[in-house]
């Protein structure tokens, strides 16, 4: 891993009108319900769907293929370069887009060890993404927020529709990594978890340079203090309900890094699955569906009572909740 | 460091501690099944395998990461196990879901170090390491084979998933997986 290249800025990253930058929650409810974007649920929860993309659109990812990077990336099926003429051909339009649209700025930090720290811009044109933003990553202070330059951009306009045939990707989607100038720019989908999992792409290819492995598991601490917990498993499979032990504390449910100190949360919320979820089993998932702030991404819902239906799979079996928590102190 | 696999062919052992090599082997493997409904109504497991229980988001070569997880376990002295919180006593369909209960009970079991010092013996296909005794899991939960009513049958399907680990590790980097 390189150091960022001196290639030149195509004309300035975009840091998004200070007015909508960094906006609150009750702001982002406001914004996303004028924009027609999300509605309010019977819970206090914001619930806004997806469309076509209720989930993540792993074959139209694509790395920029440019001289920092290059030499070190896994080159296969499932890491495909695009070239940097094509990649600044999107992200003009991406940044046209911006110009000339209402978009939302959250400034946040990945990694809750200060050390290994990254500061996040994520730029959106969606009042909702923004807020998923928001209670997904680690939210700084006033003073942090003050002094803000981001070391990684991400910017999610799903207006921006690509055209394979010019631009080189495999459909309208795309979510393009130039890990040179450190921007993801995301198109043609809503899914928010691809602004979460572009953000723990970037720190798959930052961290181990820093001594630093970045792992896709839930991890708790017992009582003492000391003893670290990992569950690495695929969907399905546990990670998210083992991890959550009352006797042990949650570090976090999906995304850590392993460094010489100790265990750290990249995250500073959750983004659970919520079908079929029941109370008594998922005490802690379902009272944050309950909370003002909390997203509800593609959960159904009657339209006159406004009671959400987590049984329903009506638009898909991947429903989420995406809200902030738990507390990011790193294990060490 | 606990590797979670839900195998709905119900072969793999409830726990079991890894040596190792078989850390680097069932990490870069990243197993579980799905039970997946094919055209006919029929539903039958599929394996799912994704380098580092994290394809799609790995951008280093994948021993980057194998090797990190290697040097740490050995730094720290650390314990690996791997859980099936799939199917016993045979494959979806056949068997039963692995109990949460029990789970909860290795899973306490591993954390607590009480396994440390327990002696184990070796399953026959995988030469996976199973604890010989688990608090307050029974005993015959903790065997695969004998769990099965056709120990034949678990042979002939352990033998089946043992290939697919050895046919999926032979194609990391030419495949893909969307899994994560």
């Amino acid at each position: 891993v390189k150091a960022a290249p001196s290639r030149p800025e195509l004309s300035g990253t975009p840091a998004g009108p200070a007015d909508r930058r960094n906006l609150s929650p009750a702001s982002l409810y406001e914004h996303a319900i004028r924009r027609d974007e999300a509605v309010i649920v019977s819970t206090g929860a914001l619930t806004a769907e997806t469309g076509k993309h209720t989930g993540r659109s792993p074959k139209d990812k694509f790395f920029v293929k440019e001289p920092s990077s290059q030499d070190a990336i896994w080159w296969h099926p499932g890491n495909r370069p695009i070239s940097i003429a094509k990649f600044d051909a999107l992200y003009q339009r991406v940044q046209e887009f911006c110009d000339t649209h209402e978009v939302f700025t959250q400034d946040v930090f990945a990694c809750a060890d200060a050390r290994h720290r990254l500061r996040v811009r994520v730029i959106t044109e969606l009042a909702w993404h923004s807020l998923f933003a928001r209670n997904l990553f680690i939210r700084p202070t006033a003073d942090e927020l003050a002094s803000f330059t981001p070391d990684f951009t991400v910017i999610s306009a799903p207006s921006v529709k690509a055209d394979p045939a010019k631009d080189g990707t495999r459909s309208e989607t795309f979510i393009l990594v130039d890990l040179g100038r450190r921007i993801v720019i995301i198109g043609g989908t809503e899914y928010a978890g691809e602004i979460k999992k572009s953000i723990f792409t970037a720190l798959n290819y930052l961290l181990p340079a820093q001594g630093v492995f970045p792992m896709h598991c839930s991890a708790n601490l017992g009582s003492g203090g000391s003893d670290v917990a990992l569950f690495f498993g695929l969907s399905g499979t546990g990670k998210t309900t083992l991890s959550a032990d009352p006797s042990r504390r949650l570090i976090g449910d999906d995304e850590h890094g392993w460094s010489e100190t100790g265990v750290f949360n990249f995250e500073g919320g959750c983004y659970a699955k919520t079908i079929r979820i029941r109370k008594e089993s998922e005490p802690e998932i379902y009272a944050a569906t309950e909370s003002f702030g909390t997203i509800l991404e593609n959960v159904a819902y009657d339209p006159r009572t406004r009671v959400p239906d987590y049984d329903s799979e009506e638009k898909t079996e991947n429903t989420r909740a995406a809200y902030p928590g738990p507390a990011s102190t790193p294990a060490t | 460091v606990i590797f979670l696999s839900a195998d709905a062919y119900g072969v793999l052992p409830p726990v079991a501690r890894l040596d190792e090599g078989q850390i680097r082997h069932y990490f870069l493997s990243g197993y579980t099944a799905k039970v997946a409904g094919t055209e006919r109504g029929v539903t039958e497991p599929e394996p799912i395998f994704s380098t580092c229980f994290a394809s799609p988001f790995l951008v280093l070569p994948p021993d980057t990461y194998a090797d990190m997880l290697i040097d740490r376990v050995n730094r720290h002295h650390a314990e690996v196990w791997m859980l099936n919180t799939g199917w016993v006593g045979g494959p979806y369909g056949v068997g039963e879901r692995m109990s949460i209960a029990h789970t909860r009970a290795i899973v306490r079991a591993v954390v607590q170090g009480r396994l440390h010092d327990i002696a184990t013996h070796p399953d026959p296909v995988f030469g996976l390491q199973i604890p010989n005794h688990v608090p307050d899991v029974p005993p015959e939960v903790l065997d695969p084979r004998g769990s099965w009513s056709d120990p034949d049958r678990y042979d002939r399907q352990a033998i089946k998933l043992r290939k697919m680990f050895e046919e999926n590790i032979h194609t990391i980097g030419k495949g893909g997986s969307t899994a994560g």
